[in-house]
């Protein structure tokens, strides 16, 4: 009763806080008065709907999120690749650790205009996410080995503990709250190094070639409508993926195990 | 037997062992007593294969399979009582007997009822004796035991040791213990060694 209503309230509040920043914008519009600059909220809102309606928007949303999802899948089969070789070879550690730090510090800018010069337009958003998120994944997943005890190690060395049970029993408990947790700051981020390098590289069905063009033509309220689809997908896609891994929480062991996953 | 045959061992620039030998017999409960920080842990993880050593040998191992209680308990703590006896008998048993044998030293160490609880949900006692049943299970040539008794109180050590004392006497194995409590080492032992001084050097004469 007391989680319904708590859940009530929290709806109510969000409601509430989007009202008053609609209106925020309403008052920003009325005080601009040029639709050139700043969009009315109604007219954007047309604008979104009419959109909606087209069967290109689909198309450039599922290629947007298409590129989202290779760039996530392939930064982490690389993240945990690299971070294995990693934890098993110091030297691996040095030589992507030095790659990592030099990554951490690149601005996306360079990094998509590198990309432009070597890959295909469709391409660069996912090298781009790939770049950008896997630092991210590498560094977690390494943590994740890192904070493996020697002593467990040393228990299973002992008992000669099977590969596989070590892994199941050992390994994974230990790195997959780590995984869990680069795939959560990862989502968010893959959405925005996905888009700007659309922007940039242009590539026929795309959000951010969409972008570029309302700009180009001064379309502003198309550009605030492809915005709001942006960042609504990009949020839905965050708590679709909270989600997954909350599940994953109950599924992993039993119930109380629940504070080390 | 096992023989620790002149061993040097280094800590920090400093030798801990210096031509250390002790031998220690098959199927006898030989306990090592001393002061905190003389090495006496050193010695067993030396023996366990999980320190190195400068030089010297250590024999009597072999393909010996060896089960060791250590320090701390290290149970892994999402898995529950049963499960983290069975992991480490996994390799060793077919799943079935694994089993029993889980089971088996649950009952004989007064656990049955904790076999379902998660290492957090118990004291630090019971935790303990998890680990000694971990160990016992494990159904080792040689065991080492160090400091089995950290962390139990006198009443349930007075319980857990006879217990222990009739599980060894039936299991006739090798079995080191690593203590500082004269009392549990004699009790306990059919030889007694005392480490003293540093660095640590032949140890012949067992405590009376």
């Amino acid at each position: 009763m007391k989680i319904s209503i708590l859940k009530e309230s929290s709806k109510t509040k969000s409601a509430l806080i989007l009202i008053f920043w609609l209106l925020v914008w309403q008052t920003v519009y009325t005080i601009i008065g040029k639709d050139v600059i700043v969009p009315s909220p109604m007219d954007t809102f047309v604008t979104l709907s009419q959109l909606l309606m087209t069967q290109g928007f689909y198309k450039d949303v599922s290629a947007t999120m298409s590129r989202v999802i290779a760039g996530i899948i392939i930064s982490f089969a690389a993240g945990l690749g690299t971070a294995i070789a990693a934890h098993l070879l110091f030297i691996v550690k040095d030589i992507m650790g030095f790659a990592v730090n030099i990554l951490k510090s690149t601005p996306v800018m360079a990094v998509i205009i590198f990309a432009l010069l070597w890959l295909p337009s469709g391409n660069v958003p996912i090298f781009v996410c790939f770049l950008m998120c896997y630092p991210i994944v590498y560094t977690n997943i390494l943590t994740g080995f890192e904070s493996l005890s020697k002593d467990y190690i040393e228990m299973s060395q002992i008992y000669r503990i099977r590969k596989r049970d070590l892994v199941r029993s050992i390994y994974i408990p230990f790195v997959a709250p780590h995984i869990k947790s680069a795939l959560s700051l990862t989502t968010g981020l893959s959405w925005k190094t996905v888009v700007a390098a659309e922007v940039l590289a242009s590539p026929m069905f795309s959000m951010g070639y969409n972008l570029l063009n309302a700009k180009v033509y001064l379309d502003t309220e198309s550009l605030f409508a492809w915005i709001i689809a942006i960042v609504a997908l990009s949020m839905a896609f965050e708590k679709i993926v909270n989600w997954i891994l909350h599940k994953g929480k109950k599924g992993a062991y039993n119930d109380r195990s629940k504070a080390y996953i | 037997m096992i023989e620790v045959k002149h061993i040097y061992k280094k800590f920090k620039k400093e030798y801990i062992f210096e031509d250390f030998s002790l031998s220690f017999a098959d199927r006898k409960v030989t306990s090592i007593i001393g002061p905190s920080g003389c090495g006496k842990t050193t010695l067993l993880r030396m023996i366990a294969g999980l320190e190195p050593y400068e030089k010297g040998q250590i024999s009597g191992i072999n393909q010996r399979s060896i089960s060791y209680v250590f320090q701390e308990d290290r149970l892994l703590p999402w898995l529950n009582v049963f499960q983290n006896i069975e992991l480490v008998l996994k390799s060793k048993f077919p799943p079935q007997e694994a089993k029993l044998k889980v089971q088996e030293v649950l009952a004989q160490l007064d656990l049955s009822e904790a076999a379902e609880m998660m290492p957090d949900e118990l004291s630090g006692g019971m935790q303990r004796r998890v680990a000694i049943g971990r160990a016992l299970a494990y159904d080792a040539d040689i065991i080492l035991f160090d400091e089995p008794f950290k962390g139990m109180d006198s009443k349930l050590k007075s319980e857990v040791l006879p217990q222990l004392a009739a599980v060894w006497e039936k299991a006739e194995k090798t079995i080191i213990l690593v203590t500082h409590d004269v009392t549990d080492a004699r009790k306990l032992s059919d030889e007694v060694y005392e480490l003293s001084g540093r660095p640590l050097k032949k140890v012949e004469t067992p405590v009376d």
